[in-house]
């Protein structure tokens, strides 16, 4: 296509990014991911390649965490992409706080229990639970 | 096999054959994720010390004493967890740290594990006192 001036605009300058990606699958279904068999069965029922039905899936979930997507535009608004960098943000932010972990916290609430119940008094006849 | 010397810590979350109620020596149809809570000897072979977990997360199998914890596959960080799973910390069981138990395959030493998300942290560590960890973890021989 020709701009006003009757010159072609340049095409935009390459960047390192790639449009293909690999992806690996295990051989069984689990809570960290379905199989390569589950992706394969689930793309023969719909008459698909596995391909398509990964992108699909991808599209579908893009449309929930992007609620205004429109799809017959070809890039996200300046406002998509700082919403979902304002999420990354966020995120950074909650693991930069100090928190603490799960066996410090644990930790001290053991310890809590047992000063409960240690001081806990004694039978005053004098017995040994 | 035993599985590689991995930096697991307490919440970390793995996957295991979870045996099942009648042969609790024999690794179990499922795989299921699971929290690691700690390790302990048992006849002299190492034992990971993990809650159960399941992608099954209706509240009609929740248990009543609060011991249960929801892990959303949304909450940040989590993109090894792709489904929503819940914990429940009256299920506890010593298994051996072996791949028969923890590997995908039965074979491979390597392991796939997540952390459970920070902000989930103060809700674990309640469940776990709803569900007398504590007391279950010294029973086991876990020193925490």
């Amino acid at each position: 296509m020709e701009n006003k001036s009757g010159t072609q605009a340049s095409p935009p300058a390459p960047e390192n990014k790639t449009d293909q990606f690999t992806i690996t699958l295990e051989s069984i279904n689990s809570a960290f991911g379905i199989s390569a068999d589950t992706l394969r069965a689930i793309a023969a029922s719909h008459g698909v390649t596995e391909e398509q039905i990964i992108v699909r899936a991808l599209t579908q979930w893009a449309k929930t965490e992007i609620p205004d997507l429109d799809l017959d535009a070809p890039t996200l608004t300046a406002a998509q992409l700082k919403t979902l960098l304002d999420r990354r943000t966020n995120i950074d932010a909650t693991k930069d706080q100090s928190t603490s972990s799960l066996h410090e916290m644990f930790k001290s609430i053991t310890g809590e229990q047992d000063n409960h119940e240690n001081a806990k008094p004694s039978p005053s006849n004098g017995e040994h639970r | 096999m035993k599985m590689q010397n991995l930096p697991l810590q307490m919440g970390s979350i793995v996957r295991t054959w979870w045996p099942e109620h009648d042969h609790r020596t024999k690794a179990g149809p499922k795989f299921r994720p699971v929290i690691f809570l700690g390790d302990t000897l048992i006849e002299g072979v190492l034992h990971w010390v993990v809650a159960y977990g399941t992608s099954q997360c209706h509240e009609h199998n929740e248990s009543r004493n609060g011991g249960d914890l929801l892990v959303r596959c949304i909450d940040d960080g989590s993109v090894v967890l792709n489904s929503d799973t819940r914990f429940d910390f009256n299920k506890i069981q010593a298994i051996p740290a072996t791949s028969e138990y923890f590997s995908n395959n039965k074979k491979s030493t390597s392991l796939k594990s997540c952390d459970l998300p920070a902000h989930l942290v103060p809700q674990a560590v309640q469940c776990m006192k709803n569900a007398n960890v504590a007391q279950t973890l010294k029973r086991l021989g876990v020193r925490v």
